[in-house]
């Protein structure tokens, strides 16, 4: 058996110290060990973008991330956009154009846009479809999120 | 999982730990496998903490300018890149659509071609490009073309105690992808990298077919053919190269299509990527 590694990781801006067998993938240790069952675990391939998350910022595929990747780092999750009650303006952008129907591909694809709208403040829309080609909606909503992404108040 | 910090630690630990150790870096592809039980290595080596490996720069080498792509760039870092962007504007596009924005924030270049994959648009475009991939052993080093490294599906030239340190372009040739895809791998893709003026190639540009075969393949017939030929889809010539293209490259049979099909696509594809070369030269920045 392969023995346990400590990581210290900042997760939503909490500080988090465990020890984990290495091969323990993100997605697992946030839903399971950190009861953050927000980040879905879906195709399981990194190809329909429900397990996104942020590491220090970049998106990643938490169901093909091992845990340690986090360790000295920070993570976003979808637990950690809204402050309290208030909305993230990315969250509200959705709530205001009905930019969800399941929401299951919502986490991901709140998570996906957060990534882009901080590093580029007012993509185009031909940017964000390019972002967000990894993120699958079996809903079809991608033209409302199109709009909320679009129509997004002090997103930064 | 082992996380040295400098090149020769990390040899050192291939070296100890044998066939039991994988190199690591995004992992894209390498734990996608070990989910799925194809692969079980006992000790991952983690390449991402040695400085050297994570280094994307242009330097000039005899007056050309010489692209070095370090092993643990990602794909995301090309993409993004502003000399990959002025310079070799076709392969910065290329690696901006590889996978999805997760894919390319993770992996790397070097790792898509270490993985093989018979159907990898930036092996099939990197052969055309003429790259070179460095290696390193302990106290060795070796530089290797693309058709030398790759020597089939998932099969490449490295030995067990090498990694790869860098992939190496150099600047001079326009270039073109153009490819046609239903899943998420090409069907077929057409790379054409060649010496262009005043819309001519000036000399026999190299044409590689990708996802047709087991791994990408050049075609002598089609950059001959295209030798002084002006860089219009609608030429008679440009045609002519493509079937010669279609006619010496062997084509497999598979899900995404027939070889006869696969063949057909050859003569569609390679005078859309001659257009494509002369767009990406008109827009190039001189070097």
């Amino acid at each position: 058996m392969p023995s346990p590694l400590r990581i210290s990781t900042r997760i939503n801006g909490r500080l988090i110290e465990r020890s984990l067998e290495p091969h323990l993938l993100l997605g697992d240790f946030l839903r399971t060990e950190l009861g953050l069952t927000g980040t879905k675990i879906s195709c399981d391939l990194q190809i329909c973008g429900a397990c996104t998350v942020l590491i220090d910022g970049e998106p990643i595929s938490a169901c093909t991330t091992l845990a340690l990747e986090a360790d000295g780092k920070s993570v976003l999750t979808i637990e950690g956009m809204a402050n309290g009650d208030q909305l993230d303006p990315i969250q509200q952008a959705f709530v205001d154009f009905s930019a969800l129907q399941c929401g299951f591909c919502t986490p991901g694809m709140i998570m996906a846009i957060k990534a882009l709208v901080t590093r580029t403040p007012e993509p185009t829309r031909s940017q964000v479809q390019h972002w967000l080609e990894g993120n699958i909606c079996r809903c079809g909503t991608y033209g409302a999120i199109l709009d909320a992404v679009s129509n997004l108040k002090g997103a930064r | 999982m082992h996380r040295p910090t400098s090149l020769g630690e990390a040899l050192e630990l291939r070296s100890d730990l044998g066939a039991e150790a994988n190199w690591y870096a995004g992992g894209t592809e390498l734990l996608t496998a070990m989910k799925l039980g194809i692969y079980s290595p006992r000790h991952l080596i983690d390449t991402k903490l040695i400085h050297e490996l994570s280094l994307i720069d242009i330097h000039n080498q005899n007056g050309s300018a010489v692209l070095s792509i370090g092993a643990t760039v990602t794909h995301q870092r090309i993409a993004e890149h502003p000399g990959v962007k002025d310079h070799w504007p076709a392969f910065g596009g290329l690696e901006n659509e590889i996978g999805n924005i997760r894919v390319r924030t993770a992996g790397t270049l070097s790792g898509n071609l270490a993985f093989a994959d018979p159907r990898s648009d930036p092996a099939t475009f990197l052969l055309a490009l003429d790259a070179r991939i460095v290696i390193k052993s302990p106290g060795n080093e070796r530089m290797l073309a693309i058709d030398e490294f790759l020597l089939g599906p998932y099969a490449t030239a490295i030995e067990p105690d090498e990694i790869i340190s860098e992939v190496r372009l150099s600047a001079g040739r326009d270039s073109g992808y153009v490819r046609f895809r239903t899943l998420e791998r090409p069907t077929v893709g057409v790379a054409v990298a060649g010496h262009v003026a005043d819309g001519v190639f000036l000399d026999s540009p190299r044409v590689v077919v990708g996802s047709a075969n087991e791994k990408p393949a050049l075609s002598l017939a089609a950059g001959e053919a295209l030798a002084g030929v002006l860089l219009d889809s609608t030429k008679p010539e440009v045609s002519s190269a493509a079937d010669a293209a279609a006619e010496e490259i062997e084509t497999i049979d598979d899900i995404s299509g027939s070889s006869a099909y696969r063949s057909h696509l050859i003569r569609v594809l390679l005078p859309r990527a001659v257009d494509e070369v002369l767009k990406n030269a008109t827009n190039r920045r001189s070097v």
